[in-house]
């Protein structure tokens, strides 16, 4: 299902507000919205998942307008809709596999097929062993695995994550975000995750929309948004995530950190990895560089090798070497203003 | 004490068990959707489901001024609506209504106070999976709020067995009017202290019972 969002806008007092954001988020993709707290990405969540209703603005699935339905309409298109929340929010009241029949039961399916359609559910998150277990008794991980074969039991054709990995640890979050992208690739299905974590774009999205102030301030595709960050926001997202060098990846990847300092973070192409960009640039300017930190990052399939360097030489060398090196392709961002 | 004591003690623990259980019954049936509708009548920033605020603040009212009635004047004025009902104005049967409306105003609060413990994001959960209000209420709410609900109804029943021994007053029988009547008019101090401990039993007996269903619900979960 294909999800387009025109000027939508809710004006709270200050913080959460919406301010005339249009999108096009396309079908059978996972679509990540990034911002601080405060930036109205969860209010943009909500409008758009129908729990909310946009002072102004439209919501389109697929071609059919859904901001304004009437109350009846309202409650069958929400059940076409699966969403997982930072807080699990399962039923606690419910056994896990009770809360997996929920959307089931109320769409009056009989017992035979729900039956059989949980435990299917309990085998793709990988839990059935724990069909029977009060909610209090899973981890957070286990939660959130319940919560996604809840948010799938209807079959739904699209699934919003809000801040759905915020509450768990880094490598929990990672078997989350692999969860969901097998899902995902799998059943077809188009994902929004909404997330203040530059990691879960990296390693889930293939789209990404940067908010500022209730307001896109950058969007495109994921390995594009990360060799080109255009918006200070987005920059700050990366460099954060960065200098983040204790930080193991799915690939075992990481920036090793050599010593505290470096002014100018470079960012090479996989295709720029067999050239010799470096020396051929301190040969041709007389610049030498000083390397602080080193390593590759992965994002999605695309490979960048990364360098926290300091320039030394003149200040026409320096600024005659960041012309070349962005000549080859390379980004630079400079970090200490 | 004499069998003709004992009898006595045996026949008014009865007629006490037959008031607090009939008003337990209806007072909930009363309490019960009259605290689900002040829940659900709150303001949406307060967890209302269909925010009403006329609705919410004229059932506070009724709810607050029956609570503030002395039992004892409710009970009488009641009396015109017994005879309608039950048929007579005296007897068990007939405190059975003024303890029920009693009670009532009691279970409301009890019911909405343990609604509005309900984590929120569960209810909202509920909402994004496409739940109609009645499914929020029937299939959620009063399932998660359960091991509060079972407390309030133990609550309820304490307090319903502490007003049954004022049901004297209209004939209505019990431990209470045992109490006054033969212990402390006829100085038959054994019969006061055979009611009283019998009451002391029945409040710790349902108490004990409360906290074992509640802990049982919570263990599940």
């Amino acid at each position: 299902m294909e999800i387009t969002v025109k000027n939508l806008v809710q004006n709270y007092e200050g913080l959460h507000a919406v301010n005339d954001i249009s999108l096009k988020i396309p079908s059978g993709k996972i679509f990540g919205i990034i911002g601080k707290s405060g930036a109205g990405k969860s209010t943009l969540l909500r409008m758009i998942s129908l729990l909310e209703r946009p002072e102004s603005g439209e919501v389109y699935y697929d071609d059919k307008r859904v901001d304004n339905l009437a109350k009846s309409e309202l409650i069958q298109s929400r059940r076409r809709l699966g969403m997982i929340f930072q807080n699990f929010n399962l039923f606690s009241s419910r056994s896990a596999i009770k809360n997996i029949a929920y959307p089931l039961e109320i769409a009056g399916m009989d017992k035979g097929y729900i039956k059989k359609r949980c435990e299917e559910l309990l085998s793709i998150v990988g839990l059935k062993d724990k069909a029977d277990s009060g909610i209090s008794k899973l981890s957070g991980g286990q939660k959130q695995r319940i919560a996604i074969a809840r948010a799938l039991a209807a079959s739904p054709e699209v699934l919003f994550c809000d801040e759905a990995t915020s509450a768990l640890d880094p490598g929990t979050t990672r078997q989350i975000l692999s969860l969901i992208r097998d899902i995902q690739k799998q059943l077809g299905l188009t994902v929004v995750m909404v997330t203040h974590q530059m990691e879960v774009v990296r390693d889930a999205c293939d789209i990404v929309a940067v908010l500022e102030d209730g307001k896109v301030v950058e969007t495109g595709e994921v390995e594009k948004v990360f060799a080109h960050p255009e918006s200070a926001v987005t920059r700050d997202f990366i460099i954060n995530l960065k200098s983040q060098t204790s930080e193991k990846t799915e690939n075992g990847n990481r920036l090793v950190e050599f010593s505290k300092g470096g002014r100018y973070l470079l960012r090479f192409p996989s295709s720029k990895t067999a050239t010799p960009v470096i020396s051929s640039i301190t040969k041709s300017t007389g610049v030498s560089f000083n390397i602080f930190a080193a390593g590759v990052q992965v994002v999605k399939e695309y490979e960048f090798g990364t360098l926290l360097v300091d320039l030394i030489g003149t200040p026409t060398e320096i600024e005659e070497a960041i012309k070349t090196l962005k000549q080859d392709g390379v980004t630079i961002e400079e970090i200490y203003k | 004490m004499n069998t003709a004591n004992i009898m006595l003690v045996l026949s008014s623990t009865w007629q006490t068990l037959i008031m607090v259980f009939f008003s337990s019954v209806f007072s909930t049936l009363l309490g019960l959707p009259i605290g689900i509708a002040l829940f659900i009548t709150r303001s949406e920033a307060e967890g209302g489901l269909t925010p009403n605020r006329a609705v919410n603040i004229a059932l506070g009212k009724i709810v607050n001024i029956l609570r503030s009635f002395p039992f004892i004047i409710l009970m009488i004025l009641l009396i015109p609506l017994s005879r309608l009902i039950i048929g007579s104005g005296i007897g068990t049967a007939a405190t059975i209504i003024p303890l029920s409306i009693a009670a009532a105003p009691f279970v409301a609060r009890v019911v909405e106070s343990a609604l509005s413990e309900i984590d929120s994001g569960v209810i909202q959960a509920g909402r994004a999976m496409g739940s109609t209000n009645a499914e929020i209420i029937f299939k959620i709410m009063l399932f998660e709020a359960m091991p509060g609900l079972v407390n309030g109804f133990t609550l309820t029943v304490i307090n319903l067995i502490g007003y049954s021994a004022m049901a004297g007053a209209l004939g209505g029988g019990g431990l209470g009017d045992l109490a006054i009547r033969y212990g402390y008019q006829r100085f038959q101090t054994d019969i006061m202290i055979m009611s009283i401990i019998v009451i002391i039993l029945l409040v710790e007996i349902v108490q004990m019972a409360g906290n074992r269903i509640s802990a049982h619900i919570s263990s599940k979960r």
